[in-house]
Order: C-alpha cells, then sequence, then structure tokens
C-alpha cells in the first residue's frame, strides 16, 4: 500500500490511532492471554478503548474548531489502471460518531469487568469487544463503500462471535448462526448495490460519487441501475438494522452476554445500517426512498407492538431497538436524514443504559438466586416487581433512559422523535398522496405504543402494586451492584437528558447537533403542533401504563387475553419466526437435499451406468468376439481339418478309389451340362 | 540465477526419485524427508524466481520475448517428405499466467510433504509416486509447448491413480478409476484439438532456417519471419519446407496457420455445422473443465477427495484443479480467441451454476470432506465466471480465486485430515462440541471456515470481489455477460455461509459427543500447526495486501484481455463471413 496523497495532519494519525488501540488489544488479547492473565486483560482492553474515547474528543473538538474534511488517500491495488484507494474521512459526523462508539464501548467494558468476571473465557470475551470496537471505527472511518463493506462483515463476525459467546447454549448456537445468515443476505444485496456504483462511477469512494453524482453524469440508461444501487444498500442496511423481513435476529441475539446487547445490538452495530444510509441518501431515487420510508414505518410499528406482551426483560428493550431503528430508517426515506443521525446519536446513549440498567437488575438476580440455591429467570418481568426498594439507584437511571425511549419531553428522545415525526408529517403534505398519510400516522401510533410499553416495563420491573413476585430467598439475597456497574449506568443516563443536546427542550432545530448535521431550519408553522401532540400521545402512554401496571384501575387480562389473535401476534412477533425463517431455512433444506440426492442418484448414477453399460458392451464384445469371430476361425480350422482328413483319404493310393472318384466326377459334369442346356 | 532454473525445478524431484528408488524398503524414514527435502528446495527457489522477476513485469502471453526463464530446446525432429517437418520442442518460460501457480504448486507441495509424514505404509512407493507427482504438475505449469504440456498433464493421471488407489480410503479403487477415466477422457479431446493443430500450424522461425532464409534460429529476424508467413499465406511455401510444430505461441499467431487447413481462421469447413475453430475451442474447455472441475462433469472429484489420503487431497484441491482454470486461460483462450467471446455466455452460465448448485449440495451432505470437496467446486465456479467475464477484473479476480482457494482448500483439507488421522470417520453426525476437547483444532477450523466463506481480510474475499466486479461489469465493458448472473452468484456467498456455519454449529459447538472413542481425540500436534498456520498467514496477508500477489499478473492479464478481445473479434468476424 502506498499513500497517493497523504496530509500529515495529527488529525488523521490520531484517527489512526483510533482505530489501532483496540485493534492492538484484540491482538495481545488473543495471542497473549496466557501471559497477560486473566483479571488484567479486561483492564487492558478497556484502558485501550478508553484512550480511544479521549483521543476521540479531541478529534471532535478539533472537527468543530477547525475546517471539518481530514482525507489521506492510500492506494490498496491497481486492476489495468484503475486505481482502488482507501480513503480516510472525517467530517463532524464522523467524529460524533467515533465519540459515540468509544465512549459507549469503554462504558460496556468497564461494566464487564463486573459482570462478565466469573466467565471462563473472560479474556476472549474482551478480545470480541476489542475486534467489534475495531471493525465499528473502520466503517466510520472512511468514506470508501467497499472498506466500508470489509468491516461491515467483521462487524458481522464479531457479532456472531459474541451473540454464541455462551456456545453451549443451543439457543446461542442457533441465534449467531442465524444472525450472520440474515446479515449475510442483506450483505448480498449491499455487494450488489456496491457493484453497481463500481459501474457507474468506477469506483466506489463516496466522496467521489457524490462529486459525479452532483455533476449529473449519470444517463438516462443507468437509471435503473442506479436504482438497484440505492436498493441494494438498502438491502445491506436492512440485515445489519435488524428491518422487516430480516428482523428476527436481533431478538435472538439476546442470547448473547447482556453488555453486548448494549453495545452492539442497541447502540452501535444496529445503527451503523442507519449510518450507512444517511452517508448514501444522495443517491437514492425516489422509488428506493419510499421503500425505505414505508419499510422503516412499517417496522417501527410492528416491532413496538411486539414489544407490547414481551415477557422478557431484554426481549422488551430488543424489540424497542428494532422499532427505534425503524423511525431512524423511515426518516431516511423521508428526507429528514439530520433527524435520522439525531435519533441515532440520543438511541445510542439511552438505549445502551437501558441494555446496562436491565443487565444490572439481571445480574443482582442472578446472584441472589445463585446465594440463595434457588431456581429464578432472572430475566423474566412477571416474576419481578418492586426492584426499587432494593436497587434504587438502578431504578433511577433505568427511569431516566426508559423516558428518553418513552419520548418524555425533557429528554434527549424527545427532542430527536418529534424531528422524525416533523420530517415525516412533512414529507406526506409535501407530497400530496393520501396514501402517504400511513407514514406519519403509524409514526405517531407508534410513539404511544412505545410510551405505554416502556411503561409497562418499568413498572413490572421496579414497581407494580403488589411489589415482588419470585419468592423471599431470593428477595433478601438482592443487593445493589458495585460501581464498576454503577458509573457507567449514572453517565448513560446523563446522556439521556435533553440539555446534553439542546438548550431547548421542544424543539430539536435548536439543537447544535442538528446544525451540525446539516439540518436547515424550516417554517416554524404546524411545529408547535407536533410537539404538543408527541408531547401528549408519549405522556398518555406512559399514563395509560401507569393505570393499568401500577393502580391496575383497569384490568389488562380483561381487555386482552392471552388467547387473543392480538396478543398472540404480538408476543411471537407477527410469527415472523414460525413463518419467514422456517420458510427460508425450508426452502434451502429441501433445495440442498433434493440436489445432493439428485447429484448422488442421478448425474453420479447416469456416470456410472454409462461406465457399467461399457462394460456389459465389452463383454458382449468378448462373447461375440469368443463365440463368433473366434468360432468362425475355429470353425474353419476344423472344417479344413475335416477337409484335409477326407481329402487324404481320398488320396490313399487305392486305384479303385481314383477311379470311382474320376467316374463319378464325370457323371456329375456330364449331369451339369445336360441340364444347363 | 541460472538459465536452466525452471528445468532444475521441474525436473529436481526426478533426482530425488532416483534416491528413493536406489535405497532399500527397509529405510522408511528417510523416504518422507526426501520429499520434503526436494519440496524445500523448490520452494526456495521458487520464491528467489518470483522474487528476483518482481521488478521486471512480463506480460508474455502470445510474444516469446515477454516471457522469462524461457528455455527452448529442440526436441524430436523428424523430416516427413512433402508433409513438412515434426518438430516438438522442450520449451518451458515464464509469464503472468503462471508464475502464480509456479509457486502455488511449490508452497503447496511443501506442505503435502509435511503431511505425507501420516503415511506409514508403503512409504517407498508413495514418496516415488509422490516425486514423479511433482515433477509433471510443474511441467505442466510451465510448459509451453502442447506436446509438453499434454505429455505432463497426462503424466500427472498414473501417479495420482496409484497414489489414491493403493493410500486412499474404503473405496478407493472405485475413485481412482473414476477420476482416471474422467481425467483420460478428458484428455482424449485435448489430442484431436493437438492433433489438428498440429497439421495446421508452423514455425515461422524454423521454417526460415529451413529454407535457408536465415543460419539458425537465434538469427531469425522479425522480417524474415513475416516473408516466411506472407509465402505461406500466398502459398508459395512448398509443404516439404513446412515445421509443423506444437509451439503454443506459434500457435496464437493467426498467420502460422497454413492455409486453407482445419484451423485456419478463413476456413469453410464445418463439423455439424459450426466452424473448426469454434469446435475445437468447446473440446479443448470440456476436457479442461473436466479437471477444473465443472458441473456436470464434476462427480469425480467428491468421490476421489473422499477416498484419497490427506496429503493427496490437499494436492488435489491445491494443484490439481488449477491446472483446469490455467489450462483454458492457456490453450483455448489464447489459441482460439474467438471461442472466449462466442460461447462467453455458455461459460458464464456454466460458473454460475457450479456456484450455485456444488453449493447447495455442499450443504446437504453429511459427510466432511464431501462438503468441503463440494464447496471447492463452488468456489472454481468463480473461477469459471471470471474467466468468462473476459474482464481485467474477472481474470485477475480468477487467477486470484485460484491461488486463494488453493491456499485455503489445502487449509480445510488438513483440517479434515486431522479429524480423519486421529478417528477414520468424518460423518457430521458423529460429532458434537469438538471444541471443548479440541480447542486449538476448533479455532483452526474456524478460521479456516471463515476464511472459504469469504470474509474480508482473507484472500477468498478479495477473489470473489475482483470476479464479482467483473461479471457485473462485463455487460457494460464487452456485452458478454449479463448483470444477472453476478447477482445471482451473490447467492453463492449466502449458502457458503450456511453450510459453514451449519457445520460449525453441528460438529464443534455445544457439549461434547462423539460415536468415536473420545480418548483419541486430541488437540493438534506441533506438525500439524506447522502445516495449518502457514495458510492461515498468508490467507491473511493476501486478504490485507492484495497488492502483493496482484501484481505478479495484473499486467499480464491487461494485456491478455485486450489480445483476446481483439484477435477474438476479429476471428468471429471472418468465421462468420466464410460461413456465409
Amino acid at each position: 500500500m502506498e499513500a497517493v496523497e497523504t496530509i500529515h495532519e495529527p488529525l488523521a494519525l490520531t484517527a489512526i490511532l483510533i482505530a489501532a488501540l483496540p485493534f492492538g488489544a484484540f491482538i495481545l488479547l488473543m495471542f497473549f492471554s496466557k501471559t497477560i492473565g486473566k483479571k488484567l486483560s479486561g483492564s487492558i482492553s478497556t484502558l485501550f478503548t478508553f484512550i480511544a474515547a479521549c483521543l476521540s474528543l479531541y478529534i471532535v473538538v478539533q472537527a468543530f474548531t477547525t475546517e471539518p474534511n481530514i482525507q489521506t488517500v492510500v492506494q490498496w491495488f491497481e486492476i489495468k489502471g484503475t486505481p482502488y484507494n482507501i480513503r480516510l474521512f472525517i467530517d463532524q459526523t464522523t467524529a460524533l460518531m467515533l465519540f459515540t462508539v468509544c465512549f459507549v464501548s469503554t462504558l460496556v467494558q468497564l461494566f464487564s469487568q463486573e459482570y462478565m468476571k466469573e466467565d471462563e473465557a473472560y479474556s476472549k470475551y474482551f478480545a470480541y469487544l476489542s475486534l467489534f470496537t475495531f471493525s465499528m471505527l473502520g466503517i466510520i472511518l472512511t468514506s470508501n463503500l467497499l472498506i466500508i463493506y470489509v468491516f461491515w462483515e467483521l462487524v458481522g463476525l464479531s457479532s456472531y462471535l459474541l451473540i454464541g459467546f455462551w456456545h453451549h447454549k443451543k439457543s446461542a448456537q442457533r441465534a449467531s448462526k442465524k444472525a450472520f445468515l440474515l446479515n449475510r443476505i442483506g450483505d448480498a444485496g449491499f455487494l450488489c448495490g456496491l457493484l453497481s456504483l463500481f459501474l457507474l462511477f468506477s469506483t466506489s469512494d463516496l466522496q467521489l460519487i457524490a462529486q459525479n453524482f452532483q455533476a449529473g453524469n449519470i444517463s438516462a440508461e443507468h437509471s435503473t441501475i442506479l436504482f438497484i444501487a440505492g436498493f441494494g444498500i438498502f438491502c445491506g442496511a436492512v440485515g445489519k438494522s435488524a428491518q422487516l423481513p430480516l428482523s428476527s435476529w436481533l431478538p435472538d441475539a439476546m442470547e448473547g452476554p447482556t453488555p453486548v446487547s448494549a453495545l452492539i445490538h442497541a447502540a452501535t452495530m444496529v445503527a451503523a445500517g442507519v449510518y450507512m444510509l444517511f452517508r448514501t441518501s444522495f443517491l437514492f431515487t425516489p422509488e428506493v426512498n419510499l421503500i425505505i420510508a414505508f419499510t422503516g414505518v412499517i417496522t417501527a410499528f410492528a416491532a413496538a407492538f411486539a414489544a407490547l406482551t414481551q415477557t422478557d426483560i431484554k426481549k422488551v428493550l430488543a424489540f424497542s431497538t428494532i422499532s427505534q431503528l425503524g423511525y431512524m430508517v423511515s426518516a431516511i426515506g423521508v428526507g429528514a436524514t439530520e433527524s435520522a443521525m439525531f435519533h441515532l446519536f440520543t438511541h445510542a446513549f439511552f438505549k445502551a443504559g437501558l441494555f446496562l440498567a436491565a443487565g444490572a437488575v439481571i445480574h443482582a438476580l442472578h446472584h441472589a438466586a445463585h446465594e440463595s440455591h434457588q431456581h429464578f429467570d432472572a430475566q423474566d418481568i412477571n416474576l419481578m416487581g418492586g426492584l426499587y426498594k432494593k436497587l434504587p439507584f438502578t431504578t433511577i437511571t433505568f427511569t431516566l433512559c426508559g423516558f428518553a425511549l418513552a419520548g418524555i419531553p425533557l429528554f434527549s428522545g424527545f427532542l430527536s422523535k418529534d424531528a422524525i415525526l416533523a420530517g415525516m408529517l412533512h414529507f406526506s403534505l409535501h407530497e400530496q398522496n393520501s396514501l402517504l398519510m400511513i407514514i406519519p400516522l403509524l409514526g405517531f401510533l407508534t410513539a404511544v405504543i412505545t410510551s405505554f410499553y416502556t411503561g409497562r416495563q418499568l413498572i413490572k420491573v421496579f414497581g407494580g402494586k403488589n411489589g415482588w413476585k419470585g419468592s423471599a430467598e431470593v428477595w433478601n439475597h438482592i443487593h445493589e451492584n458495585t460501581i464498576k456497574i454503577k458509573l457507567p449506568l449514572a453517565m448513560l443516563a446523563g446522556m439521556s437528558l435533553f440539555l446534553i443536546f439542546s438548550l431547548n427542550p421542544f424543539n430539536a432545530e435548536s439543537s447544535w447537533l442538528m446544525h451540525i448535521l446539516g439540518a436547515t431550519p424550516t417554517e416554524g408553522e404546524g411545529h408547535l403542533l407536533i410537539v404538543v401532540i408527541s408531547a401528549l400521545l408519549s405522556l398518555s402512554g406512559v399514563g395509560v401504563a401507569w393505570l393499568v401496571y401500577q393502580k391496575e384501575s383497569i384490568s389488562i387480562s380483561k381487555l386482552v387475553s392471552t388467547e387473543n389473535i392480538f396478543y398472540k401476534l404480538s408476543y411471537n412477533f407477527w410469527y415472523l419466526d414460525r413463518v419467514f425463517d422456517p420458510g427460508l431455512k425450508n426452502i434451502l433444506i429441501k433445495t440442498s437435499t433434493t440436489l445432493a440426492k439428485f447429484d448422488k442418484k442421478w448425474l453420479d448414477k447416469t456416470i456410472d451406468n454409462f461406465a457399467i453399460g461399457q462394460v456389459v458392451i465389452a463383454h458382449v464384445i468378448a462373447w461375440v468376439d469368443r463365440i463368433m469371430v473366434d468360432g468362425l476361425i475355429k470353425t474353419l480350422v476344423w472344417f479344413t481339418g475335416k477337409a484335409g482328413n477326407f481329402s487324404r483319404k481320398i488320396q490313399g493310393g487305392k486305384v479303385q478309389s481314383y477311379i470311382s472318384a474320376a467316374l463319378v466326377t464325370t457323371l456329375l459334369i456330364a449331369l451339369f451340362f445336360i441340364f444347363k442346356f | 540465477m541460472s538459465e536452466n532454473i525452471l528445468t532444475i525445478l521441474i525436473f529436481s524431484p526426478l533426482v530425488a526419485l532416483a534416491l528413493v528408488l536406489l535405497l532399500p524398503v527397509k529405510s522408511k524414514k528417510a523416504f518422507p524427508w526426501i520429499s520434503l527435502v526436494i519440496t524445500g528446495i523448490q520452494l526456495l527457489i521458487a520464491c528467489s524466481i518470483i522474487l528476483q522477476s518482481g521488478d521486471t513485469i512480463q506480460t508474455g502471453v502470445n510474444v516469446e520475448s515477454q516471457f522469462q526463464l524461457i528455455e527452448k530446446h529442440p526436441w524430436l525432429q523428424l523430416s516427413m517428405g512433402t508433409l513438412g517437418n515434426f518438430s516438438i520442442n522442450y520449451f518451458v518460460g515464464m509469464d503472468g499466467l503462471n508464475s502464480s501457480m509456479m509457486l502455488l504448486t511449490s508452497i503447496i507441495l511443501f506442505i503435502a510433504a509435511i503431511s505425507a509424514f501420516e503415511i506409514k505404509t508403503k512409504t517407498k512407493g508413495f514418496h516415488a509416486l509422490f516425486l514423479l507427482l511433482n515433477t509433471s504438475i510443474n511441467g505442466c505449469f510451465l510448459a509451453l509447448d502442447f506436446f509438453l504440456f499434454y505429455l505432463f498433464f497426462e503424466f500427472m493421471l498414473l501417479p495420482m491413480y496409484f497414489l489414491i488407489g493403493i493410500w486412499g480410503g474404503a473405496r478407493r479403487e472405485y475413485a481412482s478409476i473414476k477420476f482416471f477415466i474422467y481425467t483420460l477422457a478428458g484428455s482424449v479431446l485435448i489430442l484431436i484439438v493437438m492433433i489438428g493443430l498440429y497439421t495446421s500450424v508452423i514455425d515461422p522461425a524454423a521454417t526460415a532456417v529451413k529454407t535457408g532464409l536465415a543460419q539458425n534460429i537465434e538469427s531469425v529476424s522479425d522480417a524474415q519471419v513475416n516473408q516466411i508467413q506472407e509465402m505461406l499465406l500466398n502459398g508459395t511455401l512448398p509443404s516439404e519446407e513446412y515445421v509443423r510444430t506444437f509451439d503454443m505461441i506459434s500457435m496464437m499467431d493467426a498467420k502460422n496457420y497454413i492455409p486453407n487447413s482445419v484451423f485456419f481462421k478463413g476456413n469453410i469447413n464445418s463439423f455439424f455445422g459450426e466452424n473448426a475453430r469454434l469446435i475445437a475451442f468447446l473440446l479443448l474447455i470440456i476436457g479442461l473443465a473436466i479437471k477444473l472441475p465443472a458441473v456436470p462433469v464434476h462427480t469425480w472429484l467428491p468421490d476421489a477427495h473422499v477416498e484419497a489420503p490427506t496429503c493427496i487431497s490437499v494436492v488435489l484441491a491445491g494443484i490439481l484443479l488449477k491446472i483446469g482454470g490455467y489450462g483454458i486461460l492457456r490453450i483455448p483462450y489464447s489459441i482460439f480467441p474467438e471461442g472466449a467471446i462466442h460461447f462467453a455466455w455458455w461459460l458464464g452460465l456454466g460458473g454460475l451454476i457450479a456456484i450455485v448448485y456444488a453449493a447447495f449440495v455442499a450443504l446437504g451432505t453429511h459427510n466432511l470432506k464431501k462438503m468441503i470437496a463440494y464447496s471447492s467446486i463452488s468456489h472454481m465456479g468463480f473461477v469459471l465466471l471470471g474467466i468468462a467475464s473476459l474482464t481485467a477484473e474477472g481474470i485477475n479476480g480468477a487467477i486470484y480465486q485460484m491461488f486463494s482457494h488453493g491456499i485455503i482448500s489445502g487449509m480445510l483439507f488438513l483440517v479434515a485430515g486431522v479429524l480423519y488421522y486421529r478417528t477414520k470417520d468424518l460423518e457430521i453426525e458423529h460429532y458434537k462440541g469438538i471444541s471443548s476437547k479440541m480447542p486449538i483444532y476448533s479455532a483452526l477450523v474456524t478460521i479456516a471456515f471463515f476464511a472459504s466463506l469469504g470474509l474480508p481480510g482473507f484472500s477468498g474475499f478479495i477473489a470473489e470481489l475482483f470476479v464479482f466486479l467483473g461479471a457485473f461489469q462485463s455487460h457494460e465493458v464487452n456485452n458478454l455477460l449479463p448483470a444477472w448472473m453476478a447477482i445471482t452468484a451473490t447467492l453463492g456467498l449466502i449458502l457458503g455461509a450456511a453450510y459453514y456455519l451449519w457445520t460449525l454449529q453441528r460438529m464443534f459447538l455445544g457439549n461434547f459427543w462423539s460415536r468415536n472413542e473420545s480418548k483419541i481425540l486430541s488437540d493438534v500436534t506441533s506438525r500439524e500447526l506447522v502445516m495449518l498456520i502457514p495458510l492461515a498467514v498468508i490467507s491473511l496477508v493476501l486478504g490485507i495486501f492484495p497488492k502483493l500477489l496482484l501484481d505478479l499478473f495484473e499486467p499480464s492479464v491487461a494485456y491478455f484481455v485486450d489480445f483476446i478481445q481483439e484477435t477474438g473479434k476479429q476471428n468471429l468476424e471472418i468465421i462468420f463471413q466464410a460461413n456465409n
């Protein structure tokens, strides 16, 4: 690799160092774990990531005070004069993403030191986490889609390794395989999109593509290819961001350790799809945008609906992640790309906070169960309740992050979700197609559902009229967690407040973040209305949840029984798990077994039979050879022998026989002539 | 460096063979060491050749002066009166098309020689045959005379037949005879075309010497060659003076064809309604596709692999299959370029079918080695698809894939061999959770599987990416392959992930269980590590720094593509004019 044009700015070097740190940690922990020892390995990995986080803070500061673009180009290889370059690219969005990933990763690793401390493969766990952080940073730091694809797959690998971390569990094995395969399906589409871009622009560098694209160098005949490009890239995002129909891997991914769920399957990796859509959004044709908008909002609604009835504390959060990602994706489709990114950032912090808080609950209950020698499902929210007495700190952080998720005013989630809803409404009003009103309507509906299920979960876990529903033995052994768990929770809960993102708690457009992302302030008309509506919706959702689960003044079991079709649809996530995935699996297995049979029974048999036929023919020919050809010769020999014997007899030297022979011959000749004439 | 370095590379195993034959059968310990030392020396030679030629990149293909390390000596010369003169040369040389294959051969044979320490019975015979195989493979990649190529190509069969047939598994006789007959059928097709070519082509330089225009071969000038070619075209060259040749480079120049001979491009003779040159292209493709192997002539491969001993599987998948892909570039494409354009669509389809079909079958098999064998077929489909696209990216990808697959499949068969060595049982269902019993081994298997399923960072990803780029751009660049072929081929990526991850889950993850005695399942030995780790490292390095390998053949391929496109189109026009 040779540098084509290198700008030796300290920033570029810092950026490379940021990515190199977690990679170094990965190599250290993978190959020298024995010398490092178990205890130190977690600290090393956390420390490395922490340094990376500090460095990224430096980049953020620099990116905001100086020219945002930092570019270093390195040639990777060259085919027939066409160079394939790697471009390091940093603008303000990149800087923020860098910080988010490093920051959340540091907190999660700190949390993990406590959470995973009894695990045998402790250092391997941190190695995988470092690998993940490295690959995620790779996606962020380059503007070359090909390199993004490379790291995209590596992120998939680390996700596979971490979901299947407890590989003795059958469910974990299945979940990891499923995650990788469903992602691969999306990635195949991504690859097609990548190939289309190569065809159109002879490069995969988004900077160059953007220049060419704005110059309008695309002829009309290439519009189909442009569609394939946009749609293909979107397929990649569908896989990674768990949109319909490739969603079902994300709830299953909860088989992995909970901190992993926080980092990978909530805050960062799944958001990579949205980040990539943001980067490539200029390429999307109106048709692609429409597909994106609808897929996103339908996913948002479907997953929120599923979250309503889940009983596993992590599953609720998993579905809510899918749902929130749906919001972001849809926002890209409706053209509110900045709002999508804004939501990505706010969501990264509050969702990581929620997962870690859930992890704190699970950890505390697991230990309590262990200490009291009781078997207890530490993830079933039906068994919990009243935990605020035992885990006050966790309760507060969970609630703060939960309010951000629910979109309660004064929290970060309210700002960003509000921006997305405004974008949706703006889009459908602008297009003047009544069918498009589905998008904002589903958006608002999802907002209510979201705040309701968040309230439900909060109350079922920490509150409730009757408090704790598990055994008293366990209850007595519950203790609040240590500082390594509390510190990350506190920081993430703090990031869920509005103040971090905007001085004005009700207007996302005044947020500094939106300005950086490139949003242009729109006319204020109707915005106030949206603010009021969404605030009311989210408050009412939580309010209803309060009435239903805390006060129990509305009996939910009367309204919706578990036998109800809607309940079943929700609980089973629209039977995606039972219809789509097994369908796909069946097609795969059936085709493969059929073809394997075909290969063996038909293709190979044909060849075998052909060979057998040859042998049979050979035997026939051998027989013919023996009986007919050989036989003929033998007959001839025999005949000749006989004739010889016969003639020898004739020529025996007896005068009588000579005379009789001459007589007979003469007679025969005479007869011949007589009859002939 | 010595001028005869390629000859030394090719024939040094024969010297070792003499040594093996001279030693008594009792000195069992010596034989594997002889193989190891000789392949080690070859590896050093190959590396030094590559390193020294690094800066002077030469394109080769159809220009003799652009080859490196050429050795050309008259071998068989006969005067046949009015039929002209019969001439076979010992002609070897290196260009971008075969340099990487030569390197791959020496790497894989060295690894295979380490693996051959596992062979405990009849070691003398085994290593004698192994060394014979070594010579013929190297010769096959480096020969530039068709006859010489054919000789080496055929000669590979004999040692291979016995190596599978004597040291193989339970159904070894069936597998070896199947392998033999299949490949023989392919080589008969090649033989037919070779004879046809021999009757059609003269060597202009040698003819110039014969006619007295020049004193000796070295002093023949371009003008004299042109003069001979003109005389040939005008019919003023008497047929007694023809020096007929098997020289492939002469065969690539249309001017060397005797007017109205079988493969003369203006010839209106046709067989079954097709032009003789196009038929010849097809025959060669079929002959070499059997070796590749392409669907539906692939069924010898799974049997051969399942029955072959580990080190022979490694050689078979690592190198022998590549002779098919390399041969397609060197022979039918270079000599009959019009076929490359005329049949591009069908070749692309063949590649696509191999990719998808074999991947499905791999998913449906229950034997680890068989699964790997089918994955080989699927990956070699990428080679065919890349070649068919006739774009620089596609053909670079095809060669890259051949190299990368050589390394990765070597690894795969070695890890299968590790298990087979311990239990003689490779049924996937007979194992569960091996990773808790053999953790290092399982980690290596995981690396090999992910490398093979095209994870970025490993060489396979780069290769497949190039092929996809080539196949997708083909319809824009040269309008040979439709874009849907590349898009459908991505199914291979998904299926590849499916069968590997499924196997990982079934065999390696979870709690340990095995039908076999668990005591014998010990983790990898250091000898096994010595084989596996270098291959993993090579695959990784080539996945991250593709330039290292790409620079070896990229200029040649760029030239090759232009050459095939241009001459192919010209020839095709002439053929269609002649037919109308």
